[in-house]
């Protein structure tokens, strides 16, 4: 079916907005398995932050959910 | 806290005009792929607003995408991100998902009737838009609109990662209650901004005659 030319203006902008809000969301994810942000994305990729924070704030993680758990059954 | 209102309305208009356009277009058309813009849309509505903060720092900040990319095309690093435009990045990015929700819902409950009728008596597709499909959506706009306004006002996780140099209400509170130890001034500073965001929610509810809830 043929569409008209607005249909293809409106895919524009919603395709734009989509991207403004899912390029910080990507940037994020990939900073966080960068081995030095500050270096780039070439300085290779790694778990190694996760595991640290993981290992750091598990706890703070587990009282979170809890609060969440907590409220969301009241 | 002129700068704070006036921010807020800028977010506000900005986030109504968006997610009208963006909102109204996938209600209408339906498109491989629309569900999936549809979700793409919405799931930044689980991020508090210390991460959109961070994630505006990384799109708009000294290392961000942004400053990259005109370092690359013009020599120098646009940098906005702790100006009044990163916050205004950052309340738009909190504010598009939910306020497009509300616009689809209304949206969805438009009568496609009334549109046919109005084409069919010669309208065209502007006097379509400006007679028939905005006024339907004036409750959802005003709602959603207030929500914004208010959530913006109150922003305070965005503003604490993003507003170093700049005095927005929930930051000003925040350093006169911890750092200056005004106990006074916070909390008429706090009573202002209640007041502020209670009287654009209550002019919202009597013009659109519904229920709305506020967060932040």
């Amino acid at each position: 079916m043929r569409r008209p030319k607005i249909f293809y203006g409106q895919l524009f902008f919603t395709l734009v907005v989509c991207a403004f809000l899912i390029v910080p969301a990507i940037l994020s994810a990939l900073a966080g398995v960068t081995e030095n942000f500050f270096v780039g994305l070439k300085s290779g990729f790694t778990f190694r932050w996760i595991i640290e924070v993981w290992e750091l704030y598990s706890e703070t993680i587990y009282l979170s959910l809890l609060i969440a758990v907590f409220l969301s059954n009241n | 806290m002129v700068a704070t209102v006036l921010l807020s309305i800028g977010v506000t208009a900005f986030a109504l005009v968006i997610s009208t356009i963006a909102g109204l277009f996938l209600v209408r058309n339906r498109f491989r792929g629309s569900e999936t813009l549809v979700s793409l849309l919405t799931f930044p509505l689980a991020f508090p607003g210390v991460v959109i903060g961070f994630m505006i720092i990384l799109l708009a900040g000294r290392q961000g995408l942004i400053g990259g990319i005109s370092n690359y095309l013009i020599g120098y690093k646009v940098v906005l991100a702790y100006s009044m435009w990163g916050l205004f990045l950052g309340y738009l990015y909190f504010s598009i998902p939910r306020v497009i929700l509300t616009i689809m819902a209304s949206a969805e409950k438009l009568d496609p009737a009334l549109e046919e009728a109005a084409r069919s008596l010669g309208a065209s597709s502007w006097e379509v838009i400006v007679d028939v499909i905005l006024p339907a959506l004036k409750p959802g706009l005003i709602a959603s609109g207030a929500i914004c306004f208010a959530t913006s006002m109150g922003a305070f996780g965005t503003a604490f990662t993003l507003a170093t140099n700049i005095d927005v209400l929930p930051m000003t509170i925040y350093t006169e209650f911890t750092l200056n130890a005004n106990i006074a001034g916070a909390a008429s500073l706090s009573i202002i901004l209640g007041i502020i965001t209670w009287v654009a929610l209550l002019l919202a509810r009597s013009l659109s005659g519904s229920t709305v809830a506020a967060s932040g």
